[in-house]
């Protein structure tokens, strides 16, 4: 009975008894007591209450008025969410880190507590009053210590309490975990023959990747007692990603164990209110017990939506009392699907769970580890071999060629990967490619650059259909292809005269030994989905450089590139020397293409491949790495890279310079929306300068990253980036000073408390640090550190500029030009890369 | 080459000179796979000289392109353009006189940038960089046009609009003084190119740029020529001379490429429209130059410390010198010739005037220019040439 207005006594009360109306009275009150609690308790709670404008004295009208923390309050500075003396934390939860970060909650004795007796409760209402024989399809938590418990364990440990037995058939091994699968059949088979129910726990991509694949595999097969029930925690994102529905799922567990689906239950829950579990009722919806309920919010203005409609959980909850997280938003999506309830079925408002918000996908370019991963082609294995083998098998399904652009030439139109035609012979397109390479060398490099440069032109026309690319990149695109920018660019990567390209050039200043830059053939470009515009740097030095292109683009890909070749279709230039040159010309030796990751046609077009560019992040980037090469072939391979910016004092020491230098940062950590591996994500300012201090700098950029956000808006953002943006600007509330437009358009951080590079959150989200001396910032330089972005004096830029490069950075342009693609870029030449070197004459 | 925006006084020079008979030699040691040569039609008809050109090119991938009669134009260096994309050479070589150089500089910009729009070529400083393609060698045949050492390029459009093309980048790799080279040169385009020099040296001293690297080089110049053209005269054939002569010139086109000559220039360039030899008309209009520019108390002071310098004792002295140089030379004759123009340069005098008063020349005169002054002057030498 509850009857006293506390939390132990509503953790005796059966946990889905309560009436709409009862509940909340009983909530509001609780959570208010707990509020005023964590408020008194926890300094960094009170400054993020505070900062929304809330007051030791607020009052609630409803759950929804509670300030709540996002899930990444606990990643980014769980350990400093503590309501209780240091002495008074017994434990420390960490979460499994699935989405990349752990969270960390600190638990004492009153909490703990509770959390067990939460469990209890609700796990009573699912396996019944009677304990019964648990078999834990998992590793036995024993091993870890008190202090540090995964939060796979501690939940383990919570269902021990229900067990009469237990045993544990999963142990953990350097190569991942191991089903000791003799014992499990063997306590099966004797199970099956008694006639008491037993209950199978296990974590749900665990159980059914390690246990019921293996079982299922063998074609075995039980029948367990009546009454026996399979619990499974843990959620489902590995299991998407495996492309396993909750049905299949359902049905080789019920096939397996002879158990009815009805009896799986799946349990959801989460490390920042551990003990609080949400199992699906018989009609496979959850409920919220008596100490806690949902809000399902709007994922863009986090406004609280009504029953029915999708958007993120919120969960509520007063038992933490070690730590305020007691209204906590997750990452995950769902939708209130009703409230109340019979007498015979769980009060309580119901639920469902539809999944994780999709998360930022990590943009980058810029990772030369290609020599260090690379396989050469095995011995034995040629392109002719390949081509009888997969000639049946492969699909190739061709996006551009000469002849047409057989993907949408509107941006907005969907690719449909079905509609595109089927390549018949891969083999034969790239043969033709490379024979029609050599309609590039009747044109001499300038040529070719008056052509992309023509081309170029038209992107940017008013009639354009990549007009609303122009903020995205494709006026920097524009410009970087302008006639006198790319004949700079081509001198300065071929030995300071882009002629050898034409012809022989005599080399050391007499005509003993003459040297010219011969196509190497066929260039063959990895796109990654994110990066069209970027992979047409790449290819118009492959142009340039009069070499074959084949282009294979991701599934996700846009219609870009198709778009942007098709500007030199049907390009006639007259000369006024006669000469006609021709768009066509250049695409004769172009295609674009789409095949399965899986397919034989990457190993066919690795194996042809002369150059091989790569783009992506680390995973896809391995994979094309490691197909089979020609052992002659150059790599160049685009893969995730970071980048920070160091303000020297000297430009703080003026008015002029110092506001030069908050205009030229907010630029650099606005364009590509931050995204671009040379985007700075943290910001060295030093300290000293007589005119700005490092606190003044943060102020002054933060009104500069909103003027910039007028210049250049900002493209539309997933709500996974929006939970990451605000978890950082929540880190920075806590620990120092944060700035930041009304949505999550941009976000300035300050931080004094701890030294070093920030993990970037992208979007326009920029930490400044202040610093004594600039100098140290250079060894914060690994070689994952493409750009360093310097505003101080041409001798400390330089001294800087050595100390970093020794520890692996490569570029260190002026603050303002940090994403300009330039040349050398990730340490190499493209062009130079792109051709042979070839030598007449000499030695000399 | 520092990307200098101040006005501070320097001297850019082509990285090599070479001056000497027989240093058409030094081609023979050219880094050069493939090389174009520019050449005048007097040294292409010329077979003991073109004979010479090809030894020192012999072994070479060599390609002519014979400079058609007229000044250079956009049309004319479009029609050969196709022939200098067709060999693709590593080294352009201009042997000519200074519309020959003039040509081959103007070729040069448009291989390496075959999308120069006319806004961009016609710009000061205007054209991208140079020599990503090619290098350029020139050797002049005459002994005062200073194109060997100018950073422009006289082009005509399409609309035969006289313009300058500018950029430091069109001062040679190379620059080969041999005298042998100017005996086919007409004694008549020699005279009116010395008086061209001379005006450069002269004109360009007292420029409203000052430049004391260069007063030194006008000094020398001015004094060379007033020294060796009796010489020459006497001994037209003296290599040793032509040299002299030709080391002049070069000196006073470093004068003119940084100081830029003044009114006698200004107004040259308009009557070379109709038809009259530069050079001459320097030469009858650097007399008049001197004594308009001396009103100026400042100016005068200047072209006495000149006169000096030459050991003359003042400016007229001077004025004289000049005077009798241009008769020695014997170009009048060259100007009375275009007589039938004079009555259309009366017609359009103020035209003249105008147009003059727009020129870069008239920008540099140390005296400030009006219509009245101009007027003045072109009345001066029509009545001194008795075509009042």
């Amino acid at each position: 009975m509850f009857n006293d207005n506390t939390i132990d006594s509503l953790l005796t009360c059966a946990p889905f008894s309560f009436s709409v109306e009862k509940k909340e009275h009983v909530m509001l009150h609780l959570m208010q007591e707990a509020y005023r609690h964590h408020f008194q308790s926890c300094k960094a709670y009170q400054n993020f209450c505070i900062r929304r404008g809330f007051s030791l004295d607020s009052t609630f009208a409803s759950l929804a008025e509670l300030p709540y923390l996002p899930v990444q309050a606990f990643k980014a500075y769980g350990k400093g969410l503590v309501s209780v003396p240091n002495l008074s934390i017994k434990t420390q939860l960490n979460s499994s880190a699935t989405s990349g970060i752990a969270s960390t909650v600190l638990l004492d004795k009153i909490t703990a507590k509770r959390q067990v007796m939460a469990l209890a409760s609700v796990l009573q209402e699912v396996l019944g009053k009677k304990r019964l024989k648990f078999l834990i399809l998992d590793v036995d938590p024993k091993i870890a210590t008190l202090e540090q418990v995964g939060a796979r364990g501690a939940a383990i440990r919570g269902f021990l309490n229900f067990a009469k037995e237990a045993n544990y058939f999963l142990s953990s091994s350097p190569e991942g975990l191991l089903l000791n699968e003799d014992q499990l059949i063997h306590a099966l088979t004797e199970i099956t023959s008694l006639q008491e129910p037993v209950v199978i726990v296990g974590f749900t991509y665990a159980l059914y990747e390690h246990v019921v694949k293996v079982l299922l595999n063998k074609g075995l097969q039980w029948q367990l007692p009546k009454g026996s029930k399979i619990i499974h925690i843990g959620g489902w994102k590995k299991l998407e990603e495996k492309k396993v529905p909750k049905e299949t799922f359902n049905d080789n567990l019920s096939k397996v164990f002879g158990i009815p689906i009805s009896h799986i239950i799946d349990i959801y829950g989460f490390t920042e209110q551990m003990g609080i579990i949400y199992p699906d009722n018989e009609m496979g919806v959850k409920c919220t017990p008596v100490f806690a309920d949902i809000i399902i919010r709007d994922p863009v203005s986090f406004a609280p939506l009504p029953d029915g409609k999708v958007g993120l959980m919120e969960f509520v909850t007063p038992l933490p009392y070690s730590y305020p997280g007691i209204a906590v938003l997750t990452d995950d999506l769902g939708v209130v699907v009703g409230r109340g309830g019979d007498a015979q079925a769980w009060q309580g408002t119901h639920f469902k769970i539809l999944g994780r918000a999709k998360k930022a996908e990590i943009r980058g370019c810029g990772d030369v580890m290609a020599t260090k991963v690379a396989s050469v082609a095995p011995k034995g294995v040629s392109i002719s071999e390949l081509k009888k083998t997969t000639a049946s098998s492969s699909k190739v399904r061709i996006l551009f060629d000469a002849k047409s652009c057989y993907s949408p030439l509107n941006l907005d139109e969907a690719l449909k990967l079905e509609a595109l035609p089927l390549v018949d012979n891969f083999s034969a397109l790239i043969e033709c490619l490379k024979s029609e390479r050599v309609r590039l060398d009747q044109y001499s490099v300038d040529e070719l650059i008056v052509l992309i440069h023509a081309a170029a032109n038209r992107w940017v026309a008013p009639d354009s259909p990549l007009t609303s690319l122009r903020q995205q990149g494709l006026l920097f695109l524009q410009q970087w292809c302008q006639s006198s920018r790319l004949r700079a660019m081509a001198n300065e990567a071929l030995r300071g005269q882009r002629g050898y390209l034409d012809g022989f050039r005599p080399v050391g200043g007499n005509r003993k030994k003459l040297l010219k830059a011969m196509p190497r053939g066929l260039v063959a470009h990895w796109l990654a989905g994110n990066v069209p515009l970027l992979g047409m740097l790449a290819l118009t030095q492959s142009i340039l450089t009069k070499n074959a292109n084949l282009i294979k683009v991701a599934s996700t890909f846009s219609t870009t590139m198709p778009m942007l070749l098709e500007a030199f279709r049907d390009l006639e230039i007259s000369t006024g020397y006669g000469k006609v040159l021709s768009g066509n010309d250049i695409l004769a030796s172009i295609a674009v293409v789409y095949f399965d990751k899986k397919d034989a046609a990457g190993e066919i077009l690795s194996l042809s491949a002369d150059v091989r560019i790569a783009w992506g992040g680390k995973e896809a980037v391995e994979a094309i790495i490691n197909l089979p090469k020609q052992p002659s072939a150059e790599d160049i391979v685009f893969g995730p890279k970071l980048s920070y910016m160091c303000i020297g004092k000297e430009y703080l020491s003026q008015e002029r310079f110092a506001k030069k230098a908050l205009r030229r940062a907010a630029i650099d950590a606005s364009v590509f929306d931050q995204y671009a591996c040379a985007s700075p994500h943290t910001i060295f300012v030093e300290e000293g300068g007589a005119y700005m201090s490092p606190l003044q700098f943060a102020e002054g950029l933060a009104l500069e990253m909103d003027k910039v956000s007028m210049r250049i808006p900002k493209a539309p953002i997933d709500t996974g980036t929006i939970n990451q943006v605000l978890g950082t600007r929540l880190k920075y509330e806590f620990t120092g000073k944060v700035w930041h437009s009304p949505d999550t358009t941009w976000t300035v951080c300050f931080d004094e408390a701890n030294p070093g590079l920030v993990e970037p959150t992208y979007s326009r989200v920029i930490v400044i640090k202040p610093i004594s001396n600039i100098m140290q910032a250079a060894s914060y330089a690994h070689s994952g550190i493409q750009t360093i972005g310097l505003a101080m004096d041409d001798t400390r830029k330089q001294r800087f500029a050595e100390i970093a490069a020794s520890h692996g950075a490569e570029r260190f342009p002026e603050v303002g030009r940090m994403t300009y693609f330039d040349s050398p870029w990730d340490g190499l030449y493209v062009i130079d890369r792109c051709v042979k070197w070839i030598s007449l004459g000499g030695p000399f | 080459m520092l990307n200098l925006r101040l006005p501070i006084s320097r001297l850019l020079t082509p990285s090599e000179i070479y001056a000497d008979k027989g240093s058409i030699a030094v081609l023979k040691m050219l880094p050069a796979a493939k090389i174009s040569v520019v050449i005048s039609q007097a040294l292409m008809d010329d077979e003991v000289q073109f004979s010479r050109i090809n030894k020192a090119l012999k072994g070479f991938d060599v390609h002519y392109i014979e400079k058609p009669r007229g000044e250079p134009s956009q049309k004319m260096v479009k029609n050969l353009l196709c022939q200098v994309f067709d060999v693709r050479p590593d080294w352009i070589v201009a042997i000519g006189g200074g519309s020959v150089l003039d040509l081959a500089k103007s070729l040069w910009a448009y291989y390496e940038h075959p999308d120069l729009e006319d806004a961009q070529l016609f710009k000061m400083f205007g054209i991208p960089p140079l020599r990503g393609k090619a290098k350029f060698v020139a050797v002049p045949t005459t002994m005062g046009t200073g194109s060997e050492v100018s950073s422009s390029a006289i082009l005509y459009t399409d609309n035969a609009h006289k313009h300058a093309v500018v950029t430091h980048d069109f001062l040679p790799d190379i620059v080969i003084l041999d005298p042998e080279l100017t005996l086919t040169t007409p004694a008549s385009a020699i005279a009116s190119s010395i008086l061209d020099a001379l005006s450069h040296a002269t004109e360009g001293y007292v420029s409203k740029y000052t430049n004391p690297l260069l007063d030194v080089q006008a000094i020398s110049a001015a004094k060379i020529i007033f020294d060796s053209v009796p010489k020459y005269l006497s001994n037209p054939k003296d290599l040793n001379i032509r040299l002299q002569l030709q080391v002049a010139a070069l000196m006073a086109g470093w004068v003119q490429n940084y100081k830029i000559p003044g009114i006698g220039h200004a107004l040259a360039h308009q009557l070379g429209n109709f038809g009259f030899s530069h050079g001459a008309a320097c030469g009858l209009l650097l007399p008049l130059s001197i004594q308009i520019n001396s009103r100026s108390e400042e100016i005068h002071r200047c072209y006495t410390q000149f006169a000096h310098s030459l050991g003359f004792r003042d400016v007229e002295s001077l004025i004289a010198q000049c005077q009798a140089v241009y008769q020695q030379l014997n170009v009048n004759e060259q100007i009375l010739k275009n007589k039938a123009s004079f009555a259309t340069i009366k017609n359009v005098r103020e035209v003249i005037i105008e147009d003059a008063l727009k020129d870069v020349c008239a920008k540099a005169n140390p005296l400030e220019l009006n219509a009245l002054i101009l007027r003045e002057t072109l009345d001066r030498i029509f009545r001194e040439l008795s075509i009042v």
